[in-house]
């Protein structure tokens, strides 16, 4: 077999096609004019080079002043609220709010238009209108913008293609990192920079963290960044990008494998611009950084009006999930899966699949061993010192055996005992504990064990607990420590395999 | 959009094919099923017959001139004007599907799955953005549910895997010089010896 071309060289052709026969026979079927254009191999680049407007979103994640135009006193405006998200925030820089009406808004001055208000601004944010977004533009270029943050909807998504084209044009023209159309907005926690619209106290704010999230999606960002928060997922930028007239996802991914902030990327996406950009965009981020993609219209639309088997089999969803698949994507079904990824995804140096479960409930256990088998992972064999150690504590009714079942009348101790032992042994890759809060034996104390086990520990260790209110309580809890905490062996196995497939692949593919 | 089925496409790439001659009368269909050697295949091209198993524009497993014969004068009444492709029948052999596509998003795909009548059916398939470095294909290969049939199961010998991976990367290499919409290769026969496509059509 050939040597693979996987590094980005050519593909030389196989020694076959050079004899003169071949040549005679290429002749025979000129080449129409689509075949014309020539193919280079989806590899990773070697180095992305950011276009001028792309680097300008360093502009849009930081900037230094912002014009918050549509800017109002009425709580019932998007500009209402995105002016009070940034003072609630404390952003930083200066802030200009932009309306036409008012001298004041929430107590700070206002002005009439972008460029009365300061020759330099690095930011503009729009709520107005999709037909006044071009004029307050044009105005904006006065004070040297660098970035647009456009929330108006009523372009391209409802047909609406012209006046879209018009703030592209002007975009690219000025070099402007246009973000938008008819999006949600940006939030930056570490420099407090938020122009989501929604209001805090109806949508969390996530902590400051390594995750960066995009989404296509006003709506799914909105409830993504909710959850994130609600889940403890820090996150070090969050971008709606929306019509992407300017802006896209792959732009945003290879801004995003620059980003020292960004550890990992999660997306939502709906549909890409250039395929195969994009798929080069992805291969080079998942050599660095994990990328989560959730996609959106599965629908089987593309192979409706197929007349081979091939184009009947290969829809337009299941060559993007082999496409992205290839590229090192991991790619998740719905908001649940992508959560239960965002949470782990911290966990590194984990190449293999040995697991160790611990469990205060037998059934619990066999469910988990169950999800091992059926992602593909593997029960750890416990050391004979392992064994040893814990048939020294265990009472004489509980086996040492994987998965490790210490019984319902485990307390925080007997976890302690074991965690340490199952810590030492080189013969496990990562730790599942599965903690039934519902014993009478068991309660908050279990959290501080955990903690500690996890400063102790070199491998991933991941929570799972099942249950209501009390539970639900300790869960969060546990979240908010750092260990990934799953309602189920299932949800929980399910991310493990995610993530060892993950790691093998980036380490396979340096 | 016209379906052809363009054999000599897939030799100038070197996919191998089964053995075949285009016969536009009965004497001549003889002459070629003497020179294959029988079994043969006799199969209808016809844009009237689109769906050759439906339509029951073939002839499967034809043992001497008789029936040859006879079948030739059944085929040619369902297209009078239409050739017939003559073609050495393989019993007994693994039926696999491999196609490209191009598509819109991401340009020339491959696809291998198992062929036969239930492709659609079943759905095992992989598909790969061309062109896939030698380790996609074989993972591509390894990676359908239908593997350990072609690594050979219950006393069956298997597919010879690595010819299997030639040929896909030869068709990454047809579907990227040449780009036509769709092309099948429906079924190609594979054994442990070597794979053979049996029918194929491409849409340009």
């Amino acid at each position: 077999m050939k040597k693979t071309n996987h590094s980005g060289n050519k593909i030389s052709p196989r020694p076959s096609f050079k004899s003169s026969k071949a040549k005679v026979s290429l002749r025979k079927y000129p080449s129409n004019s689509s075949a014309s254009k020539i193919l280079t191999p989806i590899s990773p680049a070697v180095k992305i080079h950011l276009r001028p407007q792309v680097q300008n979103l360093e502009y849009v994640f930081n900037p230094r002043s912002v014009a918050i135009v549509g800017a109002s006193a009425n709580p019932k405006k998007v500009g209402h609220s995105i002016l009070r998200n940034f003072l609630h925030a404390c952003f930083e820089g200066k802030i200009y709010p932009i309306n036409t009406h008012e001298e004041e808004v929430l107590g700070i001055k206002a002005y009439k238009k972008v460029s009365e208000a300061s020759d330099s601004v690095d930011c503009v944010i729009i709520a107005t209108p999709a037909n006044t977004v071009y004029d307050i533009l044009r105005d904006a270029l006065k004070s040297k913008i660098k970035a647009a943050v456009v929330i108006s909807g009523g372009f391209s998504e409802v047909g609406n293609k012209k006046e879209e084209l018009k703030i592209k044009e002007l975009a690219d023209k000025h070099q402007i990192a246009l973000i938008g159309p008819n999006c949600m907005g940006i939030l930056n926690p570490q420099t407090r920079n938020d122009s989501i619209f929604l209001p805090i106290f109806k949508l969390g704010r996530p902590r400051v963290g390594q995750t960066a999230f995009i989404s296509q999606s006003g709506a799914v960002g909105g409830c993504i960044v909710d959850l994130a928060a609600k889940s403890s997922i820090g996150i070090s930028k969050f971008v709606s990008y929306g019509n992407a007239a300017c802006i896209n996802e792959t732009d945003l991914i290879e801004y995003f494998i620059q980003d020292a902030q960004t550890d990992s990327l999660i997306s939502y996406i709906e549909g890409v611009n250039d395929g195969r950009r994009f798929m080069r965009a992805v291969s080079t981020i998942s050599r660095h950084k994990p990328f989560v993609v959730l996609k959106a219209g599965k629908s089987a639309l593309g192979s409706q009006a197929a007349l081979s088997h091939t184009g009947a089999l290969a829809g337009s969803y299941k060559i993007f999930t082999s496409a992205v698949k290839q590229a090192g994507a991991i790619e998740v079904k719905n908001l649940n899966e992508l959560f239960y990824i965002a949470k782990i995804l911290q966990i590194k140096k984990f190449f293999s699949s040995r697991i160790a479960v611990l469990t205060n409930g037998g059934g619990n256990g066999v469910l988990a061993a169950d999800a091992i088998e059926h992602y593909g992972l593997k029960l750890a064999n416990f050391s004979p010192v392992t064994l040893k150690g814990l048939s020294s504590f265990l009472p004489n009714y509980a086996q040492p055996k994987n998965p490790l079942d210490i019984i319902g009348d485990a307390d925080a101790s007997r976890y302690e005992k074991s965690l340490e032992l199952l810590i030492a042994d080189d013969s496990i890759d990562a730790i599942v504990v599965i903690i039934l809060f519902q014993t009478s034996t068991l309660d908050s104390r279990i959290v501080n064990v955990l903690m500690q086990a996890k400063t102790k520990s070199t491998k991933p260790i991941i929570a799972v607990s099942t249950g209501g209110d009390y539970t639900q309580l300790h869960s969060k809890m546990l979240d908010d420590y750092g260990i990934p905490t799953y309602p189920s062996p299932d949800d929980a196995m399910s991310s493990l395999s995610k993530i060892l497939r993950y790691n093998i692949y980036c380490h396979t593919h340096q | 959009m016209a379906l052809t089925m363009d054999f000599p496409l897939l030799e100038k790439y070197r996919i191998p094919v089964v053995p075949y001659r285009l016969a536009s009368n009965q004497n001549q269909a003889a002459k070629f099923a003497s020179e294959l050697k029988y079994p043969i295949a006799l199969k209808l091209i016809s844009n009237l017959a689109i769906h050759k198993t439906e339509q029951h524009a073939l002839a499967l497993n034809l043992k001497d001139e008789k029936s040859l014969r006879s079948e030739f004068t059944r085929l040619k009444k369902i297209d009078s004007k239409a050739k017939i492709l003559v073609q050495k029948f393989m019993p007994h052999s693994l039926e696999l599907i491999i196609g490209g596509k191009a598509d819109p998003q991401f340009g020339p795909v491959i696809l291998l799955g198992m062929g036969g009548v239930y492709t659609e059916i079943l759905e095992d398939v992989q598909m790969r953005v061309c062109p896939p470095s030698d380790k996609e294909l074989r993972s591509m290969i390894s990676q359908l549910k239908s593997f350990p049939i072609l690594k050979g199961a219950r006393g069956q010998k298997g597919v010879n895997l690595m010819e299997l991976s030639l040929i896909l990367r030869k068709l990454s290499t047809l579907m990227e010089n040449e780009q036509p919409k769709e092309l099948d290769i429906n079924p190609i026969f594979a054994t442990s010896n070597g794979l053979m496509a049996a029918d194929m059509r491409v849409i340009k």
